[in-house]
């Protein structure tokens, strides 16, 4: 067989004979970006259930309370009039914070002493915690404000000297890169690379594995000539598919490209160049399919958390940062989503060339694999028929 | 019937005891892994670069504060614009503090001045830190100024306290008080990979009961279902209290709420995903396809389930798809009891879970017997 006729081989192999493998290079990033882009269509957290317990009742208080219905951060479920019935929302869930506005709020404020108002916040999950904390800081801080604003006129201080004497320091925050904190720009791009990983490790791993069942077919031909025809399809496919979701990701999720093509083109070669090393290595080790789905299945979600994706590699303790170097994802979404969301990636370069090395040595390992143990299939095979 | 339960405990010590490994070893390694990633239980010491214009006493104070926190590291100091962009693009930073000139002088004379703080918001992890603890400090240090400036004005200290800074804010976090991440997310990855586990192993366990059909044509389909149920079911069980053991003991989760609850809902979640996957086992025609295109399924029900983003702020696909997977009525349940001693959920949840297994184990009974039938059926007419 030529170089043309065994890619052609291959080809048939995926487009024909096993179509699973087409499916899960380009079926498993779009599954998956589909469901997450709707997922994490909101963007952000809004309407977090809270309670608010006014027990001051008075004007200065209900406009406290008003500056909360105001946000859109938050959904008041309910106004409690004693502190079980506030206790009683936050144990049953129907609400994830209470502020707790004291009784004597309005007249300690005009009159020599500061007030308190307390926010409970349930810890459980941190995303909804995070919301709350953030909010109220930032309603209690512009009330803060004016009341005082207003304390100080009262002294006889015009309105905005008084605003600059007791708010000297304006506070600005400009979030780069994703303005609107959007869980959809953070998020969804990388899990879809964790299922596109997926998607090229059960392709590969489905052609290596029934490769070594019909050890024979191709038993005359060289074993780098063997492998890299068969690999090459799946290359130019991973390739390809991961363009598509690309573009699905851009088109349909709004998700920003600020990067350079070229640029995302290296990243994605080399990328795939070592995730179709990898799983070929590793199916070279294993005796069914279905084994090789389970390994791969089991180590998908190590590779995603460990990636550093969302936990940065600072805060990993030393043991988790060792392995985090290991994994192939850990090159690839990071790079890509500062790609997408800043236009470059500081580390694209030297994480491109780790890329690249690990993947040829990756391939080249299981080409060697592939010629030791088709030889010692080949003999066994002829040793059973001529014995 | 017990002879038979037997036959299929031992089974899962076969194959150098496989199933078993896997129904043990996934959910530890999980356990274990995710335990040390996350034993930081905060991000600290965020990249933070200075770009102070006014170079003067009060604004060096301003500057300490931040160094102060935990949660900063400051990684430079710049003098310029462009020097800022670049240590903000090389990601030398995730943060930077911008101090204008004149701050201090600006302060003093009551004009307005403006501290700015930019945040690298690709990674959220960074950004929501930077946002909720960039405000407490600017706030605190504002106060203090704006303290001595209505000083300035005759007011005695206290009085000019509270006149700038008239309601002050305490924040209680309850359940989980230091905001541990480990203690929000560990619980949840375990429940993973335990169903993980369990529909591994559950999935491929009636294929080879349609080949040996000759051999034990006398079972009806219900003892077979349940006999091959009822070991997976108990070693799963068993593997998550392992799991739970060592989140408690070598990870510092709290347990609040009782062993017995934790046992209740964690037995009807693995009913569920072990009937889940004996389902698909008996009505695949290839096993093997059928755990590939229903890996899908399992791999994404954990972030679909309103663990992290919770349910309230999903829109309806998001509810609708969340409300079809058993881990939905588990994960949370399984935190709530540990953090916060009382799931709201439990009964409810468990209810479901128990529902959704006893569905799909009735159905696993009917595919089973209509394909054994036509098994049957068609060995006969071969024979004929």
């Amino acid at each position: 067989m030529n170089w043309l006729q065994m890619v052609k081989r291959e080809l048939h192999q995926m487009l024909r004979k096993d179509f699973r493998r087409t499916n899960f290079i380009f079926g498993a990033s779009l599954a998956y970006l589909i469901i997450f882009g709707l997922l994490y269509g909101p963007h952000i957290v809004k309407n977090v259930p809270i309670v608010i317990y006014d027990e001051d009742q008075t004007k200065l208080s209900r406009t406290l309370v008003q500056a909360f219905a105001d946000s859109e951060r938050f959904e008041i479920v309910g106004q409690p009039s004693s502190t079980e019935e506030m206790e009683h929302y936050l144990h049953e869930q129907t609400a994830y914070a209470a502020i707790d506005i004291p009784p004597d709020f309005s007249r300690n404020i005009t009159g020599d002493k500061s007030s308190q108002v307390l926010v409970i916040a349930s810890g459980i999950n941190l995303v909804i915690t995070n919301t709350i904390t953030t909010t109220a800081q930032e309603i209690l801080g512009a009330f803060n404000q004016q009341v005082s604003a207003k304390l100080v006129e009262a002294v006889g201080l015009p309105e905005t000297l008084a605003a600059h004497k007791t708010a000297p320091i304006d506070f600005s925050l400009r979030v780069l890169n994703n303005p609107t904190l959007s869980y959809l720009n953070f998020f969804v791009i990388g899990l879809a690379m964790a299922a596109f990983q997926q998607g090229i490790f059960l392709a590969v791993g489905a052609s290596i594995i029934s490769e070594y069942q019909n050890i024979r077919e191709l038993a005359s031909a060289h074993s780098i000539k063997v492998m890299t025809a068969k690999l090459l399809p799946y290359f130019v496919f991973a390739t390809i598919s991961f363009f598509v979701t690309l573009l699905v990701a851009i088109e349909l999720f709004d998700i920003p490209c600020r990067g350079d093509i070229s640029n995302l083109f290296f990243l994605s070669i080399a990328f795939v160049l070592t995730a179709i090393g990898f799983s070929s290595v590793v199916a070279s080790f294993c005796d069914s399919e279905i084994t090789y789905t389970k390994l791969s299945l089991t180590y998908s979600i190590p590779a995603f958390t460990l990636s550093g994706y969302i936990w940065p590699l600072a805060s990993m303790d030393p043991f988790s940062q060792t392995i985090a170097y290991v994994f192939p994802l850990f090159y690839l979404s990071d790079a890509l989503r500062d790609i997408l969301l800043t236009g470059q990636s500081p580390l694209l370069y030297r994480n491109i060339m780790v890329l690249v090395v690990l993947g040829v040595a990756l391939i080249s390992l299981a080409t060697w694999i592939y010629a030791k143990r088709r030889h010692k299939l080949t003999n066994n095979q002829a040793a059973t028929i001529t014995g | 019937m017990f002879n038979l339960l037997a036959h299929e405990f031992r089974a899962l010590f076969k194959n150098k005891g496989a199933p078993l490994l896997i129904l043990f070893g996934i959910p530890i390694l999980y356990t274990v892994l995710f335990g040390f990633l996350y034993s930081a239980n905060s991000v600290k010491n965020i990249p933070l670069v200075i770009f102070d214009q006014d170079q003067t006493s009060t604004s060096r104070s301003l500057v300490q504060a931040f160094a102060d926190s935990e949660r900063y590291h400051i990684v430079a100091q710049v003098n310029s614009e462009p020097d800022l962009k670049e240590t903000m693009n090389k990601n030398n930073a995730m943060a930077a503090l911008v101090i204008p000139q004149n701050f201090s002088r600006d302060i003093k004379l009551s004009h307005a001045t403006t501290v700015m703080m930019e945040s690298n918001a690709t990674n959220l992890m960074f950004a929501n830190n930077v946002l909720s603890t960039s405000q407490e400090i600017v706030q605190t240090y504002a106060a203090a100024v704006g303290q001595k400036l209505v000083e300035g004005i005759n007011q005695p200290p206290t009085q000019a306290l509270k006149t700038v800074a008239p309601v002050r804010m305490s924040v209680r976090v309850i359940n989980n008080p230091t905001a541990s991440y480990s203690n929000f997310v560990l619980s949840g990855l375990t429940v993973n990979g335990i169903q993980l586990a369990i529909f591994m192993v559950s999935c491929t366990l009636l294929t080879k009961e349609y080949a040996s059909l000759a051999r034990r044509r006398e079972l009806s389909s219900l003892t077979v279902i349940i006999s091959k149920l009822v070991p997976c079911w108990l070693m799963s069980i068993l593997s998550y209290l392992v799991c739970i053991g060592i989140l408690v003991s070598l990870f510092g989760t709290p347990l609040r709420g009782s062993v017995l609850q934790l046992l209740l809902i964690g037995s009807a979640f693995n009913f569920a995903v072990a009937s889940l996957g004996l389902f698909i086992s008996a009505a695949a025609p290839n096993v093997l396809s059928a755990m590939q295109n229903s890996a899908i399924y399992i791999m994404s029900s954990f972030l679909c389930s309103g663990y992290s983003w919770p349910q309230f702020a999903m829109n309806s696909f998001g509810k609708a798809y969340a409300a079809i997977l058993p881990i939905t009525y588990a994960a949370m349940t399984i935190r709530d009891i540990l953090l916060a001693a009382y799931a709201p959920g439990l009964l409810n949840n468990t209810l479901i879970l128990i529902a959704f297994g006893g569905v799909f184990c009735v159905l696993s009974i009917a595919v089973f017997s209509l394909r054994r039938r036509r098994f049957v059926s068609e060995a006969q007419e071969e024979l004929a």
